[in-house]
């Protein structure tokens, strides 16, 4: 007989944090190239949050992953990219393509259609942290 | 986001004191820090002060910075006596500081890599060193003038961290250095040398005679010391020593332990009560 695994609440996935050298460089970045808004910048400069909706992007800065007792490897751009990206979605890629190299962003691969019909191209941040910009996922024909 | 609210109080990792003997003692001593980023943001981490209520010992562990040091006997509110000046230099390995009750010490402890901007010396002159009275006098006649009577352990206090804040010349500071200093820090001292040096457009060797001149320890000392304080503090907050060795970065808990009798004298699985810089006792 199988047993069905134990219940456990589902949690939410509240923010993704990316640890910087300077808070509020990357959010002044980010506002230029990827047209986001910032939503909330603590006094201290060290903790930012921008207005991406229910799931928030935020960076902090690198000093309070030592405060939080964290030893981390520093987003550089000099550096191999982290595994990981953001993914920021938009009907107009290539002009979002464009707006984020002329911010600052460094391309990596310049969008192309996907077999699957989306477009995708990606950038380095200041940061040096892969950025995706891509389209919705096209819903398919129903026919 | 717990703790972005009282960054003010939290200083950059680093453990000064710890009791060893006295451990029957810990309630009787008093350990404190003062992170206000007024006395001087570049310069000066923390102004700490300790008393001993009774007899013991300090056990002085390598944290990478350097101090200066008051040392009075003290009715726990004023000095009563002589002040007595040390400046400690950059350590590898722990000492022993015996004490006698009623002793009392206040230290500004410099930011890693400033001592230099402070003292004027090479801080790789006094390694594994502490300049007492004359010796500290050699080094700058002024430092005489922290040795005055004072009406309290408050105003000695202000007065250390003034003097220190004053004499901080930020010409002798540069700027690549410390960013290497704080990746070594940020990074847990787990990032490798060659990586340090590329990440900051430099030769190896060149990082490594940066991070020599400025601290007084070699990159690779600099690293092992930063990676026992994260151990000690993985320790610290309740992390067992298979999972502590695993995320500090040593090879395996043998290294942790051979590690923590050099830098400490003591033992990862039965360590004593520590006194972290952060923590107030």
């Amino acid at each position: 007989m199988r047993h069905s695994p134990p219940y456990i609440q589902a949690m939410k996935l509240g923010y993704t944090i990316i640890y910087v050298a300077d808070v509020i460089a990357t959010i002044d970045f980010y506002e230029r190239a990827f047209g986001l808004r910032r939503r909330f910048v603590h006094e201290s400069n060290l903790y930012a949050e921008l207005d991406t909706g229910e799931t928030v992007l935020a960076f902090a800065g690198e000093p309070m992953a030592e405060m939080n007792g964290l030893a981390i490897r520093p987003n550089r751009k000099s550096d191999i990219a982290s595994g990981f990206e953001i993914a920021l979605v938009t009907e107009d890629v290539r002009t979002a393509f464009e707006r984020a190299v002329a911010a600052g962003a460094s391309p990596v691969s310049l969008p192309v259609e996907k077999p699957w019909g989306q477009i995708v191209g990606y950038v380095r941040d200041m940061d040096g942290c892969v950025v995706e910009i891509c389209s919705p996922i096209p819903v398919p024909d129903p026919n | 986001m717990s703790g972005v609210s009282d960054l003010s109080l939290i200083a950059i990792l680093s453990i000064v004191l710890c009791l060893g003997r006295g451990q029957i003692c810990v309630m009787q001593h008093f350990y404190q820090e003062d992170h206000r980023t007024s006395w001087h943001p570049f310069a000066i981490e923390t102004v700490w002060r300790s008393y001993a209520r009774c007899d013991g010992e300090h056990r002085v562990l390598p944290d990478g910075r350097c101090d200066i040091i008051l040392r009075f006997a003290s009715d726990g509110v004023k000095p009563v006596g002589d002040i007595a000046l040390r400046i400690a230099g950059p350590s590898t390995r722990f000492h022993i500081v015996p004490l006698t009750a009623g002793t009392a010490f206040i230290g500004v402890r410099f930011r890693p890599g400033m001592a230099s901007g402070i003292l004027g010396i090479d801080p790789g002159a006094i390694l594994n060193r502490v300049l007492t009275d004359d010796e500290a006098l050699a080094v700058h006649p002024e430092f005489a003038a922290l040795c005055q009577p004072a009406d309290s352990i408050d105003a000695l206090a202000r007065r250390l961290a003034l003097f220190v804040a004053e004499r901080f010349s930020a010409s002798q500071i540069d700027p690549l250095t410390a960013a290497m200093i704080n990746m070594l820090h940020v990074t847990g001292g787990r990032i490798p040398i060659a990586q340090l040096a590329r990440v900051h457009q430099l030769s190896v060797r060149t990082a490594r005679r940066r991070i020599t001149q400025a601290t007084g320890l070699g990159p690779k000392q600099l690293a092992a010391i930063i990676r026992f304080h994260r151990a000690l503090r993985l320790r610290r907050a309740g992390v067992g020593c298979a999972h502590a060795s695993v995320e500090a970065g040593y090879a395996d808990q043998a290294h942790m332990t051979r590690n923590f009798r050099q830098m400490g004298g003591i033992s990862p699985a039965n360590m004593p009560d520590l006194v972290l810089a952060g923590f107030d006792m």
